[in-house]
């Protein structure tokens, strides 16, 4: 579990907004789990929201589009929108380099 | 079957926008897409947002998406108008949705605006709402950085609006500056009905024009409309759509002088245009004011639209000829509406003049001077201005008093250098002219409509109790006025004179030859009286000479006598 680059202390609290079974929210869901299961696991909470059912979520995270990362923390929260098919771009997001 | 399909006519929502429902035939269609596009700054966000406070106001629920500004600034430029949202959001009538993404936002791999879709479809259900105006949406769909993309999603919206039966209007941007005219160009085609907003300056005036670039399935105006934010919303005054529906004139009302109301055959008709034209002096304002006075008498009301002086310098001015409209102005039936020509558009004037006119409620209006509208830009503004503002009138059977100011006196054909002549119903003109060295003041009258006038010219005075009138003087090589007139005048009584003195003495004379008639028949029946007196003595005489012969025949007998006789 030793990752010399990791804040070992950080707790990483995540949110994906997605639209039921879109290819591209599909996508996203598979990019993001396979990054954080490979480098955080077990110190990360992924929450996963289907705005077609819960649309009050959406209207109060502001989610336009999906699918839609929230990176809540650590902070400054970071949004990312799209399938997170660009690795390098979400580890820098979530600062894992 | 097919029959019933076509004749089923295109549903349509008002907008209740001032004018816009006139130009669209109705309204926008019902359950499609309407684009508003435009430059910067023409209005597009106060289009849809006055779309829906108004319907929401009648109770139609409706959203407003805007990707721009936020909620609070929306809320703050609606009060501008007197809008007050929040109480129309209380009451779950209107729902003001900010769509803004943080600007910070990454992008990695595709994307759908399927949350937007969530969230509208939602809210909608929530308020059970079927209007919708999406502004400015190209900020959001500019995340996908890719122009194709971008038009796909446009579609997306569309089809999603349509299949949910929503009436949405989407706000477009439009600018020539920028080169993005090409780049929305397909949206013209996407949507059922296509409105642009245009915001030009001319000669340092700003005016705004509407145009339907297109509306299927339906008739519309095709002409470019002028129209104005004003300070209760979008006002829009089509000028081909309002014209057709005059009505006729209305009944005779007395100009406010005896003597020109009977050159005008009777005075000025009702909801007429009137207009009165002469150079400067010549007492045009004079003429109305002498109205105005007439018509508080009446109780009728008078609003009076000044583009050159000052109310408190015309009140002033016209206590020189001795009408004080004091009396109306403390009656609340005479009031000023004063500006420079030059202070704003045409449009602005216009709405100024129209909101006052249902404010105020006049019976006549007097627009001094005319041809001074043309500084509110160009001759076409100010042909626009009087056009539009004659047809209001009309419509609300006010009666317009126009003057205008003519430059060269006498011209006749400058009384309407922009071409209202044919609007004009009554035009009187007021002119000088110079005779033996000095100038006179004439008055004709060119036209009164629906009346028998004279069509001589009059000479005029402006005393100190008002115009007044001159007794017409017709003579032998035309009109005569002032000094000139009155030595033709002298010579005329001199004239007159002289007939009569001759008529007088042909009169003695007969009355003599009369006299010396009588006389001599009067002689002759004395000659012959005494003849016959002569006559009756002579033959008394002979009678008693008869009887006194007979007599002494028998006294001498009779036969002695017979014998004697025979032997003589």
């Amino acid at each position: 579990m030793q990752q010399p680059h990791d804040n070992n202390e950080s707790k990483y609290q995540l949110k994906l907004f997605i639209a039921g079974n879109e290819p591209n929210s599909v996508q996203a869901v598979t990019n993001i789990k396979q990054i954080l299961d490979s480098r955080i696991k077990d110190r990360y909470q992924l929450e996963i929201i289907d705005i077609l059912n819960d649309f009050q979520a959406a209207m109060d995270n502001g989610v336009l589009v999906t699918p839609m990362l929230i990176i809540v923390e650590p902070t400054p929260e970071t949004t990312i929108v799209g399938t997170l098919n660009d690795s390098e771009k979400l580890k820098a997001a979530l600062r894992l380099t | 079957m097919e029959n019933k399909i076509n004749r089923s006519p295109l549903a349509k929502i008002p907008t209740h926008i001032a004018g816009l429902d006139e130009i669209l035939v109705g309204g926008i269609p019902e359950n499609r897409t309407t684009i508003v596009s435009g430059g910067p700054g023409c209005g597009k966000s106060i289009f849809g947002l006055e779309f829906l406070y108004l319907g929401a106001k009648a109770g139609h629920p409706g959203i407003y998406l805007t990707f721009e500004e936020r909620a609070e600034a929306v809320r703050q430029n609606a009060l501008t108008m007197g809008w007050d949202m929040e109480a129309l959001e209380k009451q779950n009538l209107l729902f003001i949705m900010e769509a803004n993404l943080d600007p910070t936002t990454l992008v990695s791999g595709d994307f759908s605006i399927q949350g937007l879709f969530s969230i509208i479809e939602g809210k909608a259900k929530m308020m059970n709402c079927k209007r919708i105006v999406v502004d400015a949406v190209d900020i959001l769909l500019r995340l996908y950085n890719d122009y194709n993309r971008e038009r796909t999603e446009y579609y997306a919206l569309h089809e999603w609006f349509l299949s949910r039966k929503m009436t949405c209007i989407m706000t477009v941007k439009s600018s020539q500056d920028h080169g993005q005219t090409e780049r929305y160009e397909f949206l013209d085609f996407m949507a059922d009905c296509v409105i642009h907003l245009d915001q030009r300056v001319r000669e340092q005036i700003t005016t705004r024009r509407i145009r339907i670039t297109k509306y299927r399935g339906s008739n519309f105006g095709r002409n470019e409309y002028p129209y104005v934010i004003s300070e209760s919303g979008l006002s829009i005054i089509p000028i081909s759509t309002t014209g057709l529906r005059h009505k006729p004139l209305g009944d005779v009302v007395s100009s406010g002088n005896e003597r020109l109301d009977n050159v005008l055959g009777g005075g000025y008709r009702r909801s007429s245009c009137v207009l009165i034209a002469g150079i400067t002096g010549a007492g045009k304002t004079t003429l109305a004011s002498t109205f105005i006075q007439s018509a508080n008498t009446r109780e009728e009301k008078v609003l009076f639209i000044g583009f050159e002086e000052s109310e408190e310098a015309i009140v002033t001015n016209m206590l020189s000829p001795g009408i004080d409209l004091r009396p109306a102005l403390k009656a609340q039936r005479l009031r000023y509406l004063t500006a420079l020509p030059e202070a704003m558009g045409g449009e602005e004037h216009l709405m100024r003049v129209i909101n006052e006119i249902k404010t105020f409620k006049p019976d006549h209006i007097v627009v001094d001077a005319i041809s001074a509208c043309e500084r509110m830009g160009s001759g076409q503004t100010a042909f626009e201005f009087l056009i539009r503002l004659l047809n209001h009138c009309k419509e609300k059977d006010v009666t317009c008093i126009l003057l205008n100011q003519t430059t060269q006196s006498m011209d006749i054909h400058q009384i309407s250098g922009m071409e209202i002549s044919s609007m004009v119903d009554t035009a009187l003109f007021l002119g000088m002219v110079e005779v033996g060295g000095e100038i006179n003041r004439m008055l004709l009258v060119l036209k009164s409509r629906g009346l028998a006038h004279s069509n001589q010219y009059r000479e005029y005075l402006i005393t100190s109790n008002g115009i007044e009138l001159v007794d017409v003087y017709v003579g032998e090589g035309g009109v005569l006025t002032g000094a000139a007139r009155q030595e033709q005048e002298a010579k005329e009584e001199a004239n007159r004179r002289m007939r009569e003195h001759q008529i007088m003495q042909k009169k003695h004379e007969l009355s003599h030859k009369e006299a010396a008639k009588q006389a001599k028949i009067a002689a002759l029946q004395a000659e012959i009286d005494m003849f016959k007196a002569e006559l009756d003595s002579l033959m008394e005489a002979e009678n008693t000479w008869n009887q006194g012969r007979t007599i002494r025949a028998q006294l001498r007998g009779k036969l002695k006598d017979n014998v004697l006789l025979k032997k003589l």
